[in-house]
């Protein structure tokens, strides 16, 4: 019979309430145009794409469901062949982002245990009718330790991306299931790290970062409103970056000299508490 | 040429007789109605029992139905708090707000209804993408829209998503701010109609609303709106001025007559019972096996389940698998059978029977593309589907 023209097939689901652009998305992807008026999916429909990934041919069968709660008795069936699940939101929409957690729910139920997972907000090109931030899908994503991405089928912005990072993300786990016939070279595997999956960063990391935005983001906007009330004429520096940056650092400055002259005075200064000196002592205050 | 003059001659001696007779008019209508004076409109309205077949009595009837119509939009589609601005009550409490816990509040009413509108809302956009008709405007929008009574209010304003303007702060080079707007224009995929006037999917929206008002246990379920599109679709293109005029309310009660049949399909509770899209995908498979076992076999070795593809095929009664002049004419056919929807399962089967030869030599996912994309050419159907 025929020649079998790829590698490995992985099975794809897209879920996601109705309407936030699941039919557009895998259109954007399986034949790179985009089409604005696209009839609802009833029940359940069929794409093919074969790409390339880690010199394999893979063919990607991708099912794209109806959103609508009657479908789903319909739809779950498919849930436990699928290898990859993207599960899709709207991010003009926040009623469909409320909803990712039963989505996930739903997976829980019906997916197989080891379904790889990727939570795309979708219409991103949409900014001024924006009702989800990138934040909170971002969160709900590290929440689950879900890969996410914004996406616009619209604008061509990460669907391809979405795609293969899903594919990619299956393809490095095949190898240590022995299912697949065609074996895969395990040291390349291991060696290309998966890229769609954020890891979580350093705490220490990620608190200094903090800090270091925590300025800024409260900083700027008032440096805007102190601006509105100077005199618009004259400037300090031809970017407006600059001067803040100069008030940042002068600000800086002089709180770290304040620091200093208080830490400097601390060891000289009467502990203020019984508790503490008791805790500086190194017993412990049981009373 | 003559053939067809005979054909309209005959629809116009059964139509013309005090009491259709049904039979013939099933008859006549299975192969096909002309559009000619409107033939296709009384005769769907009398295959929906919505007509009654005394033709004397079909005006007061008309005339009754359109009036209960009208009713149901006073009643379901009313902008909360209009009713009480007039009286001029003094105790504020008693008054219906939007935030009023009470089961009965019109507001919550209100609110829980604009839920299931915004799906309504979503799939009437997109109904019939191919055509422009359904975004052009009526000649006939709803009056008490229209009156300014202001007591009933477009539908799709009210699911409208508002959002509030942002603007960014920056400075240019001499230090002065600007704040910008970053609203972009909005896209807009489909004009905006001047007020008074009404896109037919905002009508089609209308029916939809007030029939899941109706019928509370099913709500609206997506593919409604495709079985509603062609019904309206020939009523508002009927060469009957009173028809056209009417084609809302007749066709929310040819809609609702319809769906009475085949309300199973939406049901998700039936799908395993007797009645429901299971059993009727069921039959399908068992007349496929008996008429072609190796198309059959081949299917069940593929895996190819008819839930990938019958499941709509029947649902929507094929609405989506061929372009709505076709539709019409298969519905023709469908809608005369008196055993409905016998026809139907039978015109799915010739359907794949048709494709036998591709099925049998291509693999699953050729197949199953070749099973959903809406390809199917009528004429070639038509020759071997209809004796």
């Amino acid at each position: 019979m025929a020649k079998k023209t790829y590698d490995l097939l992985f099975k794809l689901l897209l879920i996601g309430d109705s309407g936030v652009g699941k039919t557009c998305l895998l259109f954007r992807f399986s034949d790179d145009a985009f089409n604005t008026t696209f009839i609802s999916t009833i029940g359940i429909d069929f794409k093919i794409k074969t790409v390339e990934l880690g010199g394999k041919k893979i063919k990607l069968q991708i099912w794209d469901t109806a959103g609508q709660e009657r479908f789903h008795t319909i739809t779950t069936s498919y849930y436990r062949g699928a290898m990859g699940i993207m599960l899709v939101y709207d991010i003009t929409n926040g009623k469909t982002f409320d909803n990712i957690s039963k989505w996930l729910r739903n997976i829980d139920e019906h997916a197989n245990e080891d379904v790889e997972k990727m939570i795309l907000g979708n219409k991103c090109d949409m900014d001024d009718k924006r009702q989800v931030s990138k934040d909170r899908g971002d969160s709900i994503a590290r929440e689950h330790s879900i890969p996410f991405l914004e996406t616009s089928a619209k604008a061509n912005i990460n669907v391809e991306r979405a795609f293969m990072d899903l594919a990619q993300a299956i393809l490095n786990k095949t190898p240590s299931k022995d299912s697949e016939p065609r074996g895969i070279d395990v040291h390349k595997q291991e060696g290309s790290s998966r890229k769609c999956s954020p890891s979580p960063p350093h705490p220490c990391l990620a608190a200094l970062s903090a800090l270091a935005w925590q300025p800024y983001s409260i900083g700027w906007p008032l440096f805007g409103q102190l601006q509105q009330h100077l005199p618009t004429a004259c400037p300090l520096t031809p970017f407006p970056w600059m001067d803040y940056l100069l008030l940042v650092l002068f600000i800086g400055s002089a709180l770290a000299a304040v620091a200093a002259a208080a830490l400097a005075r601390l060891p000289s200064s009467p502990p203020p508490h019984p508790h503490a000196r008791a805790a500086g002592d190194g017993h412990i205050c049981c009373q | 040429m003559t053939a067809y003059r005979t054909r309209l001659k005959q629809f116009s001696e059964v139509l013309g007789t005090d009491v259709v007779d049904m039979d013939k008019l099933r008859k006549l209508c299975f192969s096909g109605c002309p559009c000619e004076s409107g033939y296709r409109s009384i005769s769907w309205k009398l295959l929906l029992n919505y007509l009654p077949l005394k033709k004397n009595e079909w005006d007061s009837w008309k005339e009754k139905q359109r009036a209960l119509y009208s009713q149901f939009v006073h009643e379901m589609i009313v902008k909360p708090g209009s009713t009480v601005n007039n009286k001029n009550n003094a105790d504020v409490t008693m008054e219906d707000h939007p935030l009023n816990p009470n089961p009965d509040s019109e507001w919550g009413a209100y609110f829980k209804d604009n839920e299931m509108l915004v799906q309504i809302d979503k799939d009437c956009r997109r109904l019939c993408p191919d055509l422009f008709f359904f975004q052009r405007p009526t000649e006939y929008p709803c009056e008490e829209m229209v009156n300014a009574s202001n007591k009933v209010e477009t539908l799709r304003k009210r699911v409208e998503q508002c959002v509030l303007q942002s603007e960014t702060v920056s400075r240019n080079w001499l230090g002065i701010t600007n704040m910008m707007s970053s609203r972009k224009k909005a896209h807009e995929e489909y004009s905006v109609l001047s007020e008074g006037e009404e896109a037919h999917w905002e009508v089609v929206e209308r029916i939809l609303f007030i029939y899941a008002k109706l019928n509370p246990g099913l709500g609206y379920i997506q593919g409604m709106n495709e079985i509603l599109g062609p019904i309206y679709y020939t009523f508002v293109n009927d060469p009957d001025v009173d028809c056209r005029r009417c084609a809302e309310a007749d066709s929310f009660f040819c809609f609702t007559n319809l769906m009475s049949e085949i309300r199973d399909n939406f049901n998700k509770t039936m799908d395993d019972s007797d009645f429901g899209i299971g059993s009727m995908m069921k039959q399908l498979m068992q007349m496929l096996k008996e008429k072609d076992p190796a198309c059959a076999r081949k299917l069940e070795e593929q895996e190819l389940k008819p839930q990938y593809y019958a499941f709509r095929y029947l649902t929507l009664l094929l609405s989506q698998e061929f372009p709505l002049p076709d539709v019409l004419r298969i519905w023709d056919s469908l809608l005369s059978d008196e055993k409905r929807f016998q026809f139907l399962i039978t015109m799915c089967c010739a359907m794949l029977i048709l494709l036998r030869s591709d099925i049998l030599k291509d693999d699953f996912p050729t197949n199953m593309k070749l099973l959903q994309v809406s390809h199917f050419f009528f004429n070639f159907l038509f020759q071997k589907c209809f004796r």
